[in-house]
Order: structure tokens, then C-alpha cells, then sequence
């Protein structure tokens, strides 16, 4: 098995066609689509309102005057309610926030900013992003707390717990960049192009030029011999998943997840999400009497076109895409440090690897198949 | 020794029957050529030997092994030579033989050695690091037998293997072929090229539509022909040339003009009383005629009135290519190899 594997990895890697157009052009395609297409990319949707609590202790005539401005400013937007005035006290924002008055408290202390944050992360970002530009413009130091800590367990190791109920936590210094995005789309696509067309050729070449007959006449039974091709796509997901991680951390200063135990779980997910597609166009090239490279090259790109890989996803009608799901479950452990869709969308690919790789080897069985 | 037995087996694809309640027996050690022309049913045959293909009736045994039911340890001392090309192409030589002789439980040390000795074998020592599709198609026919026989079979099961290689490589496969079975293992064999059928086999079987034609040695089935002799006539006719070399589908408008001037030719001669079969075949036209013919007189007359010019005439012994054709009612090849 580890031999086949072995053989079909070496057929895939050395086929430099398949290795253009499965690995480097995809790759290539996200980065180019995906830097022209950005400045198209508008937010799914209106957060609405922000409740904001204030509250100003300083003595810094020109950090004071300087959170002034940045209020008026804040207060200006539509979208943005002040709580309580800025006159409050830290305690007084903070407990507008733990009473749910307030999505977010923002203390300003001497040359110190800090954020508290509420339950709802997505306003709660909002707020620390305004936060955090404020805090370059004036070199301040940039604290965030949050009372919601298992929303943000990619910070959870530094978190520090105070005696308001808040948890505080060092902000990373992650400054989020569409690279980020395009770098865990660009594996997701990988994922599709490669494993599919790799998993789909594989065994509609080898039914073609007698490879895989060879195979089903030693002494391996049919289970072993469509587990090995497997196996290939399995490898070959990890593969190309370390390579696309390293290569866009190094070169492109993607950063992925925060935590490392987030980007092992991440890559783990790659490689089952790679291994499950093989599993599933191993069965395509076993069942297809044409070459199968062309109409699942078609089916992905509008696949992946449709789940917003290059650009915003398009809605089908409450049908979730494949890659769709995929990327949902990645960016969710990545920017959100949740793994729950990764864990879920995990299982689902081990369900289909389980399956495939049993109707697999019931068609081998069926003979007449391999000849 | 018996070693395969095959009795009344029967293979349909829905309404066509590919093997028709088909018997024969193979000798341990021997060489058995299976001839028949294309669709005949031999590979069919021979993926049911092999293990690929199921049977709707009869028995299989092969080393005291009945299949279905043992097919396991059928495989384990089976080994299958293709008639594809059946190889991975990026891949080296050396990684087609290792990967395919692994797939038998070879490993380390005595894999890596099977795999030097098949490449050897082979005459590809030299090219075991170059890529197959690197490689002439001669080479590739010789690793293609490698990868069927690094694992050291006992049975070997050769379906076409000198399929488009040039003399050279021809010679070494026929020389591997015979080496494989002085070394023990037997062998069964399908060609097209009759001669080479009648070079290596010990015993012959002929197949056609699914049913066994004739069997035994070549000097048995010869004894099946005796109604006929075959007349030898080498003549002028650069037609014959074209028509010995096949010129069926050729696109070339003056080619096909020819060809079909030849085959009138060939009707008309056939047509002849007392003439069994006309043919061109190596530059000369080849007639099987009753052995009651009283005269060849009609055939010259008609090779005269076309124009054709008559440069020797011989009668020959009965052959394998006649046998099969008085078994079978067909030539083996179009090419009358």
C-alpha cells in the first residue's frame, strides 16, 4: 500500500502539468485574483449599532486632547452611540458592558488605552480595531480585555484574569491582512484542484494504461489497493498543504491562526479535507470512461468562484458549496481561534474518506471495473 | 503435470459470449501459445487465468488452486505481463519494478535485488534510472515484462508482449521468455506472430469465437490439415509487396487503388473451383487448394490475364498459418503474419 502510495505520489509530483495546474496556478490565481478583486470586497453585512462606554483618566494635556478629537470623531459616525458620556469612570464603563448596555468600554488612562470587551465579538472587534488605530496614532499602549474569553481561545493562553470579571489579554500585534484570507483560500483551492484532479486521474490513467489492472492481479485485495491510492491523496494533501503554509508565511507573511496548536489543528484539516476529496474523485476517475481533468477543472473553479474564494461568495439559494464550508471552518479557527467547524467539518471528511474508500473497494470487486 | 486446468469455462458480456464452454490444460514447465485472431477470446481467457475477470461457468484450477475461491494464492504465484504498456511513466524503471514486485511482499534487501536481477533479465541494467516514457517502446515492451516477473512467478502470463518492438528487442524478449522457463516457470503466451508461437511453444492452442480450435504440439495440430496444400507463387507485382505489408485503412488514394486491384485479384482467385484460400503474404501469393485440385492451370490463367507475371511456383508443406486457417476459416492477422 505504502508502495502504491509511493508510486502515485512520484507520478503526481514529476507531472509537471499536473503540478501547474493543481499547485502553482491556483496559487498564483489567488494572490493575483484576489489582491485586483480586494478593493471590491464590501462587508456581507451593516454591523448596525455599536454602544460604546467612555471614560477619560488622564492627565496628558495632549493625550486628553488627543481622545477628545478621536471621540468626536467616533461620535460622528452614525453607526456609533456613546453610553454614559465620557465623564464616567473605568468602572462605570466596564459595568455598562457587563450589564449589556454597551457592546464595548474604551478607558483612556495616561498614554494607556484600553479595551473592554463584550459578548459580541463582531462589534467587539469593531471597536478595538477603531481602538487599536488610535493607539498607532498616539504610540499608545493598547490593552484589550474581554469578559467573553472562550469566544477568542487563540488569546486564551494570555489572558490574565481582574477583579472587574474581565479577562485581560495582550493583543497579539496579528495585524490581520487579506493576505491572511487568501492564504488559507488559496490551500482550500489547492486542496480541490490537486487532490481532485490527482485522485480522479490517478485511477481513470491507471484503468486507461492497465496500471491499476497490474495492481488488482497481486495478491492485494481491492481494499488495500483503493486505501493505497488514498494513502496518495493523503500525502499528497500534506504536502501540499505544508508546502502552501510554509511558503505563504515566509514570502507573503501570511500568519494564519495565532496559536500554533490552532495552525497544527488547521493543518490537520487541510490534510483530511485533501484526503477526503481524493477519496471522493478516486472514485470519479474509476467510475468515468472520459478523461475526467477538464469537467472537474470546471466543476471546481465554479465551485471555488461561487464559495468566494477570489472574491465575495455568491449565495445558492441556502446550498452551502463544499469549498464554502471548507473555508468557513478555516477562517473560523483562524481569525476567531474556534475550532468547532474545523472539528465538525473534520469528522465529515472522515465520514467520506471512510465511505469512499468502502464503495472504492466495492467497485474493484465488481471486476469488470479494471478491465 | 497438469498445472492449469480450464474446463468448460464460460464468459458472456451480456448477450456476447466472449468464451464459449472453452477446455484445455496447460503442462508444468512448458511454454503454451494461445492463438487466435482479435477477438477471439484470448485475453479474455487470460483475464480469467489471471484473476481479473470472473466466470459465468465451469472450473479454473491453477497449482491445485480452484478460482474463484483461491484466487489469493493464485495471485501470489502469478505473474501478468500485459499487453499495454502497463507502467507509470514518470516514474524510473527501476521505481516501476520495485513498486509493482513490492505489491508481492517483497521488501529491502531481496526486493532490491529481485529488481536489479528483473532489470537485468531484460537487458535494462543500464536504464534503470531513466524515466519510462524516456525510453524507446522496445524498452518499454522489456520493462513491462520485468515488472511481471521481479517477484519470481511460477506462472507467467504473457498476452502479446512483442506488440510493436523492433527485431533487436523482439530477439531479447524471446531469448527472456525461453530463460524464464528453463529457470522453471510456465508460461502462456498469445502473439498474432505466428512464427513466434511456432519458436517458443510446446504446445498450441487455438482459439476462435470463444471455442477452442485445436490444440497440441505444431506437429500435432498439423495433422488436423489434410485436405489442402499450399501453393508458393512468387510474382511480379509490386501489388503483392503493398498487400503483404497490409494496406487496410491506409489513406493514400494510389495505395488504396492498388490494394483494391489486389484484392479483386485475391476474390477472383478465390473463387476458383478446388481453391480453399488465396493470400499475398511475404511478396508471394499463397494459395491453399484441395489436395484433389487436378490443375493449377485456372490459377495461372487468371494471374496471366490481369497481367501478372508468374516468377516461380513451389508447393509447400502444410504450415501453422494453414492449420489455423483450416481450423478457424480465418487468417490469424490481416497482415497474413
Amino acid at each position: 500500500m505504502f508502495q502504491q502510495a509511493k508510486g502515485y505520489l512520484l507520478e503526481y509530483f514529476r507531472d509537471k502539468s499536473a503540478l501547474f495546474f493543481s499547485l502553482l496556478f491556483p496559487a498564483l490565481l489567488c494572490f493575483i485574483l484576489g489582491s485586483m478583486l480586494q478593493s471590491l470586497d464590501n462587508p456581507d453585512e451593516p454591523l448596525g449599532e455599536i454602544r460604546v462606554a467612555a471614560a477619560v483618566e488622564t492627565e496628558d494635556e495632549a493625550f486628553g486632547a488627543g481622545v477628545a478629537a478621536f471621540m468626536d470623531g467616533l461620535t460622528d459616525s452614525a453607526d456609533v452611540v456613546l453610553v454614559g458620556g465620557v465623564g464616567q469612570g473605568a468602572d462605570a464603563a466596564r459595568g455598562l458592558v457587563d450589564a449589556g448596555d454597551a457592546d464595548a468600554a474604551l478607558v483612556f488612562s495616561d498614554g494607556e488605552i484600553a479595551v473592554y470587551e463584550g459578548a459580541d465579538y463582531l462589534l467587539s472587534n469593531a471597536v478595538r480595531l477603531i481602538a487599536q488605530g488610535f493607539a498607532r496614532q498616539y504610540d499608545a499602549i493598547f490593552v484589550a480585555v474581554t469578559e467573553n474569553p472562550e469566544s477568542y481561545p487563540q488569546i486564551a493562553a494570555v489572558q490574565e484574569q481582574d477583579a472587574g470579571g474581565f479577562t485581560e489579554r495582550q493583543v497579539s500585534g496579528v495585524n490581520r491582512s487579506m493576505m491572511d484570507f487568501y492564504a488559507v483560500a488559496m490551500i482550500v483551492m489547492i486542496a480541490f484542484m490537486g487532490n481532485g484532479i490527482g485522485g480522479a486521474s490517478a485511477l481513470y490513467f491507471g484503468r486507461q494504461n492497465g496500471t491499476l489492472r497490474r495492481v488488482c492481479a497481486s495478491p492485494k485485495s481491492r481494499a488495500q489497493v483503493f486505501f493505497g491510492y488514498l494513502l496518495g491523496g493523503l500525502v499528497q494533501s500534506a504536502v501540499q498543504a505544508a508546502v502552501v503554509m510554509v511558503c505563504a508565511y515566509f514570502l507573503f507573511g501570511a500568519s494564519y491562526a495565532d496559536r500554533w496548536q490552532d495552525n497544527v489543528l488547521l493543518f490537520c484539516f487541510f490534510l483530511v479535507l485533501g484526503a477526503a476529496i481524493s477519496g471522493v474523485c478516486n472514485l470519479v476517475g474509476l467510475f468515468v470512461r472520459f478523461n475526467p481533468y477538464t469537467p472537474l477543472m470546471a466543476v471546481f473553479w465554479a465551485m471555488l468562484y461561487m464559495s468566494g474564494t477570489f472574491n465575495k461568495d455568491i449565495a445558492l439559494g441556502g446550498v452551502t458549496l463544499p469549498p464554502t464550508a471548507a473555508l468557513e471552518a478555516a477562517f473560523d479557527l483562524t481569525v476567531f481561534g474556534r475550532d468547532g467547524k474545523v472539528l465538525f467539518a473534520m469528522a465529515i471528511c472522515a465520514v467520506i474518506i471512510l465511505a469512499s474508500g468502502w464503495i472504492g473497494s466495492l467497485m474493484l470487486r465488481r471486476k469488470a471495473v479494471v478491465l | 503435470m497438469e498445472y492449469v486446468k480450464v474446463y468448460r469455462v464460460t464468459k458472456r458480456y451480456g448477450e456476447f459470449t466472449a468464451v464459449d464452454n472453452l477446455s484445455f490444460t496447460v503442462n508444468k514447465g512448458e511454454i503454451f501459445g494461445f492463438l487466435g485472431p482479435n477477438g477471439a477470446g484470448k485475453t479474455t481467457t487470460l483475464n480469467v487465468l489471471s484473476t481479473l475477470s470472473d466466470f459465468d461457468g465451469g472450473e479454473v484450477e491453477i497449482a491445485g488452486y480452484a478460482l474463484p475461491k483461491q484466487e489469493f494464492s493464485v495471485k501470489r504465484i502469478l505473474g501478468l505481463v500485459p499487453q499495454e504498456i502497463a507502467l507509470y511513466m514518470d516514474l524510473t524503471a527501476q521505481e516501476n519494478v520495485t513498486m509493482f514486485a513490492s505489491l508481492y511482499g517483497l521488501s529491502g534487501a531481496a526486493l532490491r535485488a529481485a529488481v536489479d536481477e528483473a532489470l537485468a533479465f531484460v537487458g535494462l541494467a543500464d536504464e534503470a534510472k531513466k524515466r519510462v516514457k524516456k525510453m524507446s517502446g522496445g524498452q518499454q515492451r522489456r520493462l513491462n515484462i520485468a515488472c511481471g516477473i521481479a517477484h519470481g512467478p511460477e506462472l507467467i502470463i504473457m498476452d502479446e508482449p512483442t506488440v510493436g518492438v523492433d527485431a533487436r528487442s523482439r530477439e531479447l524478449i524471446m531469448g527472456s521468455i525461453r530463460t524464464l522457463n528453463e529457470r522453471g516457470a510456465t508460461i502462456i503466451y498469445t502473439s498474432h506472430y505466428m512464427p513466434e508461437v511456432q519458436e517458443l511453444a510446446d504446445r498450441i492452442a487455438i482459439i476462435d469465437h470463444g471455442r477452442l480450435a485445436g490444440i497440441g504440439t505444431e506437429e500435432e495440430l498439423l495433422e488436423h490439415v489434410t485436405d489442402r496444400k499450399t501453393l508458393r507463387i512468387g510474382v511480379d507485382d509490386k501489388n503483392a509487396v503493398f498487400l503483404s505489408k497490409g494496406v487496410e485503412g491506409k489513406s493514400d488514394v494510389i495505395l488504396r487503388e492498388v490494394a483494391e486491384s489486389s484484392k479483386n485479384l485475391l476474390e477472383q482467385i478465390s473463387r476458383l473451383p478446388g481453391v480453399k484460400h488465396a493470400a499475398f503474404s511475404d511478396g508471394q501469393l499463397r494459395v491453399d487448394v484441395d489436395l484433389t485440385l487436378p490443375s493449377i492451370s485456372p490459377i495461372l490463367g487468371v494471374l496471366m490475364e490481369r497481367g501478372v507475371a508468374v516468377k516461380s511456383l513451389a508447393e509447400e508443406a502444410p504450415t501453422l498459418e494453414t492449420t489455423f486457417l483450416a481450423l478457424t476459416g480465418n487468417e490469424l492477422t490481416k497482415e497474413g503474419a
